[in-house]
C-alpha cells in the first residue's frame, strides 16, 4: 500500500487536487475521514474502452456479454463475481435486475439480465494455483459489431513482452505516470485519485450498495436453486 | 473388407459438403448415388462432385440401387423420420445428421424403427473424432485435473440460415412452431437446434447426466429471422459438476446462398472452446487450430482460415465398422436422447424462466 499511496500522493500534488486520500486497502480509499469504495476495476483501460465502443455507437443493437474470470485458488468467489457484475453494468451501461447462480465449491456460473432483456454471462472459478495471474474475458456481442479484449482465435491475452532466456520473463506496463506499477495497481491509484478529484463520494457508495444488493441475490439463488429478481 | 455401397439423401444439411472428400477417398466406401431435395441443392452438389449418379426422388435412386447398404439422411430435421421409414423397409443402415428430431414421441418410434429391423443407427457429432477431445478426455482421466467442478463451454458459429433455409424454418429445423416465451414472436429452432455438441460432450467427458438446467434467450443479433440466435445455459449435472455453455449463432456473416470465402463478417466462423475446472486445476482447450489468417479476397477482411481436423474420416470409419461387424455406434439413438431432452429442457427453461430439473 506504501508503494501505491506515494503514487496517489504524487498525482494529487501534480495535479493540485486538495484532497485528503489515504488508501485503505485494495478496495477503499479514505477522503477527508470518509470511507469511499473504490470499485477499482472500473479504471482498467480495457473496460474504459470497452464502455466507450459500447455505449457511444461503435457497437449497436447490444445483445450478449460474456465473462469468464479464472483465479488463485482460495480467493472467494463471490468477491470475483462483485467485480464482474460491475464491469458488465459499467460496460453496457445498464442495470442488472435479475440473477441466475449454480455454484460447485471454488466455482460458479451465473446468468443475470439487464432491463432491456440484454442477457450477461459469467464464469467464475478458483482454481489456480497461487501466484498465478488471473485470465479473463470480456466480450459483447452485438447486431453491429463484437467487443472483446482477448484477440480473436486465442484463448489468452498477450503480454507487452516476452524475453525468452535463462529466465523467462514477461512485461505488460500501461500507465507512463505511474511506471512500475501493475494493471490491477494502477487501477487502484487511477480509481483513488478519480474518487478524490470528482468527489463522487456518494455515487460510488450508491453503487457499491447495489452491487451488495446483486451479490445477496446471487448467494440465495446459488442456495435456493431459483433464479432472483430484483 | 468389401465397400460399403453407401448413398445421400436430400443434400440440404449444412454437413453436407463435409462428406463428399471422405465418400470419394474412403476405400472402405463405394459411393453409389444421391438423391437431391431440390434444384438448387442439385446444382450445388452437380458443381462440386462428378461421376456420382443424382437423382430428383429418394424412392427412385431406391429402386435403382438395391445394392445401397446405407445412407447419409443429409437431410432437415423435419425430414429424418420419413427416411429412416423409407431406409428400415429397405434395410439400409443410417448415418442421420445431428439432431434426429425433438419430438420425443417421434424419437422413440425411431429407435423401435430401428432396433426392429436390426439397423445401424448412427448420429452424427463429429466432435468425438476431434484430437484435440480426444486429448482432453484423456488428460481428465489421467486424473490431471483432479475432481471436475464445472465444464464451461462455446459452441458458437455463424448463421446458416442464408445458406440453408430449412434452419430459418421452426417447422423443418424444430419439428413445428412454438413461440419462444410469452410476449416474444421468435420461435424455437434456431441456433440451438444448430449445436448438440457441447450438450453431448459434457456427458461425454464427465460420464454423467443431467440434473438441472437453466437458460436465458437474449435480444437477436438478427433480428430479421424467426428463430432465436444468442442464448446462454447453465446447469448441474448429477454429479455435481456445473456448467455453463454458449449454443449461439454469435459470429456474424455475409448472408450469401452457398458457403464459401467472404462467408465471414466477423472474423472467426466458429468457435468450440471448453474449459475444465477442477479440484487440481484448469485445462483451457480450443477445438479448432492453430489457424492461419488472412486479408485477401473476396472482401478484403481479417479472416480466419480453419486448418480444419477431417472428423469425418473417423466418423465414417467407425460406421462402416459398425455395419460390418455389427456394433452398436458410440453415438446411437439411445444415448443420444439424453442430449436432445437437455437441449428441451433449455427451451422449456426460457419459456418458463425457471430451472428445469431433469
Amino acid at each position: 500500500m506504501k508503494v501505491l499511496q506515494e503514487k496517489l500522493n504524487f498525482l494529487l500534488e501534480k495535479y493540485s487536487v486538495d484532497v485528503k486520500a489515504e488508501l485503505k486497502d485494495e478496495k477503499t480509499v479514505v477522503i477527508n475521514g470518509v470511507e469511499v469504495p473504490l470499485l477499482a476495476h472500473r479504471n482498467e483501460r480495457r473496460f474504459l474502452e470497452q464502455k466507450n465502443i459500447v455505449t457511444g455507437g461503435t457497437l449497436q443493437g447490444v445483445s450478449v456479454m460474456r465473462v469468464a474470470r479464472i483465479i488463485e485458488k482460495g480467493s472467494d468467489i463471490y468477491e470475483a463475481l462483485y467485480r464482474e457484475l460491475d464491469i458488465c453494468r459499467y460496460v453496457l451501461g445498464r442495470k442488472l435486475i435479475s440473477i441466475m447462480v449454480m455454484q460447485n465449491d471454488n466455482v460458479l456460473n451465473a446468468i443475470s439480465t439487464c432491463e432491456d432483456g440484454v442477457v450477461c454471462t459469467l464464469e467464475i472459478s478458483a482454481t489456480l494455483a497461487k501466484g498465478e495471474v488471473p485470465k479473463d474475458k470480456h466480450e459483447i456481442i452485438a447486431q453491429r459489431g463484437t467487443c472483446c479484449d482477448v484477440v480473436v482465435d486465442a484463448q489468452l491475452k498477450q503480454d507487452s513482452i516476452y524475453i525468452f532466456g535463462e529466465e523467462n520473463q514477461k512485461f505488460t506496463d500501461v500507465d507512463f505516470e505511474l511506471f512500475g506499477l501493475t494493471i490491477e495497481q494502477v487501477a487502484i491509484v487511477r480509481a483513488a485519485f478519480g474518487i478524490a478529484q470528482k468527489n463522487n463520494i456518494e455515487e460510488m457508495k450508491t453503487l457499491a450498495g447495489e452491487l451488495d444488493q446483486l451479490i445477496a441475490m446471487a448467494k440465495r439463488s446459488a442456495e435456493n436453486g431459483e433464479r432472483e429478481v430484483l | 473388407m468389401k465397400p460399403l455401397k453407401i448413398a445421400m439423401m436430400s443434400m440440404t444439411h449444412g454437413h453436407t459438403r463435409k462428406y463428399y472428400q471422405t465418400l470419394m477417398d474412403n476405400p472402405k466406401l463405394d459411393w453409389v448415388a444421391v438423391a437431391t431435395a431440390n434444384d438448387d441443392v442439385k446444382k450445388i452438389f452437380l458443381n462440386s462432385v462428378q461421376g456420382i449418379p443424382c437423382y430428383d426422388s429418394e424412392l427412385e435412386m431406391l429402386d435403382a440401387h438395391p445394392e445401397i447398404e446405407a445412407v447419409v439422411l443429409a437431410s432437415e430435421n423435419a425430414d429424418h423420420l420419413r427416411q429412416m421409414k423409407l431406409c428400415a423397409e429397405r434395410g439400409i443402415h443410417i448415418l442421420s445428421m445431428k439432431i434426429p428430431t425433438f419430438d420425443m414421441d417421434e424419437y422413440d418410434e425411431m429407435i423401435e424403427i430401428v432396433e426392429k429391423n436390426d439397423l445401424i443407427c448412427q448420429i452424427e457429432l463429429e466432435m468425438h473424432y476431434n484430437p484435440v477431445i480426444v486429448r482432453m478426455k484423456e488428460l481428465l482421466e489421467a486424473g490431471q485435473l483432479g475432481k471436475l467442478k464445472s465444464f464451461n463451454a462455446t459452441n458458437i458459429t455463424l448463421s446458416p440460415v442464408w445458406a440453408f433455409p430449412w434452419q430459418g424454418v421452426p417447422e423443418k429445423s424444430y419439428g413445428k412452431r412454438v413461440q419462444i416465451k410469452e410476449g416474444d414472436a421468435r420461435c424455437r429452432g434456431g441456433a440451438l437446434c444448430d449445436h448438440p455438441h457441447i450438450f453431448d460432450m459434457i456427458r461425454h467427458m464427465t460420464g454423467s447426466e443431467f440434473d438441472s438446467i437453466y437458460a436465458e434467450v437474449a435480444p437477436n443479433i438478427r433480428p430479421d429471422i424467426q428463430e432465436e440466435d444468442m442464448l446462454s445455459v447453465i446447469g448441474r449435472m448429477k454429479d455435481g459438476t456445473v456448467f455453463s455453455l454458449d449454443p449461439s449463432w454469435a459470429k456474424m456473416e455475409e448472408r450469401i446462398p452457398v458457403p464459401g470465402p467472404g462467408w465471414e463478417v466477423f472474423p472467426k466462423r466458429m468457435e468450440v472452446n471448453i474449459t475444465l475446472n477442477g479440484e487440481k486445476g484448469t485445462l483451457m482447450a480450443d477445438c479448432f487450430g492453430p489457424n492461419v489468417y488472412h486479408n485477401g479476397c473476396p472482401n478484403d477482411r481479417y479472416t480466419v482460415q480453419y486448418t480444419y481436423f477431417d472428423e469425418w474420416i473417423g466418423l465414417i470409419d467407425e460406421f462402416v465398422d459398425n455395419i460390418r461387424n455389427h456394433k452398436t455406434p458410440l453415438i446411437n439413438l439411445r444415448w443420444h436422447k439424453a442430449t436432445i431432452q437437455a437441449m428441451n429442457a433449455c427451451y422449456e427453461s426460457i419459456a418458463t424462466g425457471k430451472v428445469v430439473k431433469l
